[in-house]
């Protein structure tokens, strides 16, 4: 049997004997002759005719799915399936904002504030009442503290505090409470200006 | 106009690929769809018509593309890939084994031709039974050869890349393996049959 040419071995795949055209057909008495060239597509179509196999079965699968979910669940996060209600986004955004503000300011409070003379501060500005507590520390503490002034410098706080009737103020109040709280509490001294201290 | 929308609606396998390395379910489960009964004929033909290796087989497979799925370059071909990744294991089981599985059996059987008195009445079943044999009876590469031409319908240029192989020597192959079907079935596929 002599080696296939290109073309004889496509036309046994694809053609029988009868359907060949007149020069396949040449080619084919060149190459192999009308009788083999038959019986090799026997063979051929013996090929694509064998037997069907068992096909796969369904658990196999399943079992595949599951491994392809488990390998890639970790390198994908699909963002764009998480769906939340407003109202939860933005309870979320404003947990993030107070958080911020915790971690930003609040360890400002926790910490003794620096003390430094603000005479012409006044306890009705907003800025100065969030702050009257640590005022009315100095000021219920700076009788036995105040020291000069240094030359050339006038302390006009420490000669306003000095007139203060200190007397007939309350106690200081604790720490931590609230400004609106010490402010009642300054607020017995009447008919003077309370000067305040801010850090 | 209708075949390009139908082209454009279809994704290829290339493109399945691509979607399975991006970690798209629904892609591999398409190409699982595509490629498991083609594979499992190949295999179960491959490993001696053993459906529970061919099941092992065909898992081990397709774990391929789920462990390491950016092996395959989406430049190339997807199924000539896909065959030769098949092929590989296959050879690994031929080494495992150590020799070539169900070679003998009907090749000695059939050593001295069946003579036609004793095939008179073939019925369909038992024909393809016997070419069932006789194509297992195939050396491997042989019949991986006939199998990927003839059963799969991929070219002489296609095998030669999943075998790694030269065309010339696929044809080489090729027409041996039609040479010795047609002497082992010559009692069954002649006129007379």
């Amino acid at each position: 049997m002599e080696p296939l040419t290109n073309n004889i071995e496509a036309l046994l795949a694809t053609k029988d004997y009868e359907e060949l055209t007149k020069a396949e057909r040449d080619q084919v008495a060149q190459s192999c002759g009308q009788q083999e060239y038959e019986q090799l597509r026997q063979v051929v179509l013996s090929g694509q005719s064998l037997a069907e196999v068992p096909t796969p079965p369904p658990s196999l699968k399943a079992n595949l799915m599951r491994a392809f979910r488990q390998k890639h669940q970790r390198r994908n996060i699909p963002l764009h399936t998480i769906t939340l209600p407003f109202w939860q986004a933005a309870a979320i955004a404003a947990c993030m904002v107070l958080m911020g503000q915790f971690v930003r300011f609040g360890p400002v409070y926790a910490q003794t504030p620096a003390i430094v003379w603000e005479a012409n501060d006044s306890i009705w500005f907003k800025k100065v009442t969030q702050i009257v507590a640590d005022t009315a520390l100095a000021v219920f503490t700076a009788d036995d503290q105040l020291k000069a002034p240094k030359e050339g410098e006038t302390n006009i706080a420490a000669t306003a505090t000095a007139q203060l009737p200190t007397e007939k103020m309350l106690p200081q109040p604790v720490s931590d409470t609230p400004g609106w709280a010490r402010r009642s509490a300054l607020g017995t001294v009447e008919n003077t200006p309370l000067l305040l201290m801010m850090h | 106009m209708p075949d390009q929308k139908q082209s454009k609606a279809i994704p290829t396998d290339e493109q399945l690929m691509q979607r399975i390395q991006q970690g798209q379910e629904s892609a591999f489960n398409a190409l699982y769809d595509r490629y498991s009964q083609r594979m499992y004929r190949y295999f179960y033909r491959m490993l001696g018509q053993s459906a529970e290796m061919a099941h092992d087989f065909i898992q081990e497979l397709f774990l391929k593309i789920i462990e390491q799925p950016e092996a395959f370059d989406t430049g190339r071909r997807f199924s000539t890939w896909f065959y030769a990744v098949a092929g590989n294991l296959v050879k690994n089981e031929y080494r495992r084994k150590a020799k070539q599985p169900l070679q003998a059996s009907l090749h000695d059987a059939n050593h001295t031709p069946v003579s036609m008195a004793v095939l008179p009445d073939l019925d369909a079943e038992v024909r393809k039974t016997y070419i069932e044999k006789a194509v297992q009876s195939l050396r491997p590469h042989h019949r991986e050869c006939f199998l990927l031409r003839y059963q799969e319908g991929l070219t002489v240029q296609e095998i030669s890349e999943i075998m790694d192989c030269p065309p010339g020597t696929v044809k080489s192959r090729l027409h041996y393996s039609l040479k010795k079907l047609n002497e082992l079935l010559s009692c069954v596929l002649g006129p007379n049959a």
